[in-house]
């Protein structure tokens, strides 16, 4: 499982896999992280010392010759992920970890189509629920995937709320995004097939509309679904 | 105070990032005859004409190299035209910042005529790091004659 992304790790060393990039589980993990540890200063940092890719100059030379992007003060940053079909976003200060997916233990005499088990997160059990049942989506029509933008690994996703910790599972994670208010559309009406129970939004990233949940209705409803 | 670090034949130099604009990747740069070998040429900063210094020759009598960690420093520098003027110094391993109390910085306890940019020192974990007052990079006269080629080229057809 993972082999690439394992692979991937060996190659750029312990901060993605045990520092401050990864599970931050290093016994030496200095408190600013590994920024201040020299194995980082002198491996990490070193990577940037190599040759810049072929154009890389001249793409440089035409971004600089413009207007520099203006930052909006009021911006959001979301991160963006894939449930089902459906790309779907959610504040990145929710988000406490992104892992690898782990075996859900299921609970006797506990289960319901939104609550899939308890996983094991850092020693400590959190409830795993599915996105695409408390969102009211359609259940995925086999052998298919996301409508455009970008993939990724599937993982899950440890947010935490008001009321708890969470964990979800995730098909795939895009990135974050610096969402300003500009950006966002309100959920078009002809789209009947998804409920948007938790939805604030929507706004267009790479190609795929995304669906913006609403952390005032979400966490609520990730409460409900556990206990009735 | 945040100083932005960089290094120069494998000493680590700091410059204050209260005038530093932004951080780029090196640039095609349209060269400059006759320039002392520090100018590397000017670049379009974003519609304005920024000369572009290499800090590396002038701390290590070489050229930066070409990598991905070599980098422009885009400045605000006070032409002598009394405006603000965008400077360019490239450096290189640009990857690093510390974070340092102004009172850290220590005199250097010689003056060098020669180098009046290097303003002090601080003291970190992995040693010395020599603070660089980026107002002080080039001499008047060169400064003044910098800014006027610019105006030059631009007239140019």
């Amino acid at each position: 499982m993972n082999t690439a992304l394992d692979t991937a790790r060996d190659e750029y060393g312990c901060w993605v896999r045990v520092g401050s990039y990864g599970r931050g589980t290093c016994p030496q993990l200095p408190e600013g992280g590994c920024r201040e540890c020299p194995e980082f200063q002198v491996k990490g940092l070193g990577l940037y010392d190599r040759e810049p890719p072929e154009g890389y100059a001249r793409e440089w030379t035409r971004i600089l010759a413009g207007e520099k992007p203006r930052q909006e003060e009021v911006a959001t940053s979301v991160l963006v992920f894939r449930v089902g079909q459906e790309w779907l976003a959610l504040p990145t200060a929710r988000f406490e970890e992104i892992v690898p997916p782990r075996p859900t233990h299921t609970v006797p005499g506990l289960h319901s189509r939104a609550f899939l088990g308890l996983v094991n997160i850092s020693g400590v059990l959190l409830p795993c629920m599915s996105l695409a049942e408390i969102l009211g989506m359609p259940p995925p029509a086999p052998g298919t995937t996301g409508t455009g933008g970008p993939r990724g690994p599937a993982r899950m996703a440890v947010v935490a709320g008001p009321d708890g910790r969470f964990v979800f599972p995730v098909d795939a994670i895009a990135g974050t995004h610096r969402l300003v208010a500009a950006e966002r559309g309100q959920t078009p009406v002809t789209v009947s097939r998804t409920p948007w129970h938790c939805s604030s939004g929507v706004f267009s990233y790479m190609g795929a509309v995304v669906g913006i949940l609403d952390e005032e209705t979400l966490f609520p409803a990730l409460t409900r679904s556990i206990t009735g | 105070m945040l100083l932005l670090v960089f290094t120069a034949d494998g000493n680590r130099y700091a410059l204050p990032v209260g005038r530093v604009r932004e951080i780029v990747p090196m640039v095609a740069l349209r060269g400059f005859p006759d320039a002392p070998p520090y100018v590397r040429g000017i670049m379009n900063y974003r519609g304005e004409l920024a000369p572009v210094i290499d800090l590396t020759v002038l701390l290590a009598g070489r050229q930066s190299r070409r990598l991905l960690s070599t980098r422009i420093i885009v400045t605000d520098h006070d032409g002598a035209d009394g405006k603000i003027h965008a400077l360019g110094l490239v450096a290189e391993q640009v990857t690093d910042t510390v974070m340092t109390p102004p009172e850290a910085v220590q005199g250097p306890g010689i003056e060098v005529s020669s180098a009046p940019y290097l303003s002090g020192a601080i003291l970190d974990r992995q040693g010395l790091v020599q603070v660089v007052d980026p107002g002080k990079i080039l001499p008047q006269a060169l400064r003044d004659a910098l800014f006027t080629a610019a105006l030059e080229s631009v007239d140019a057809p």
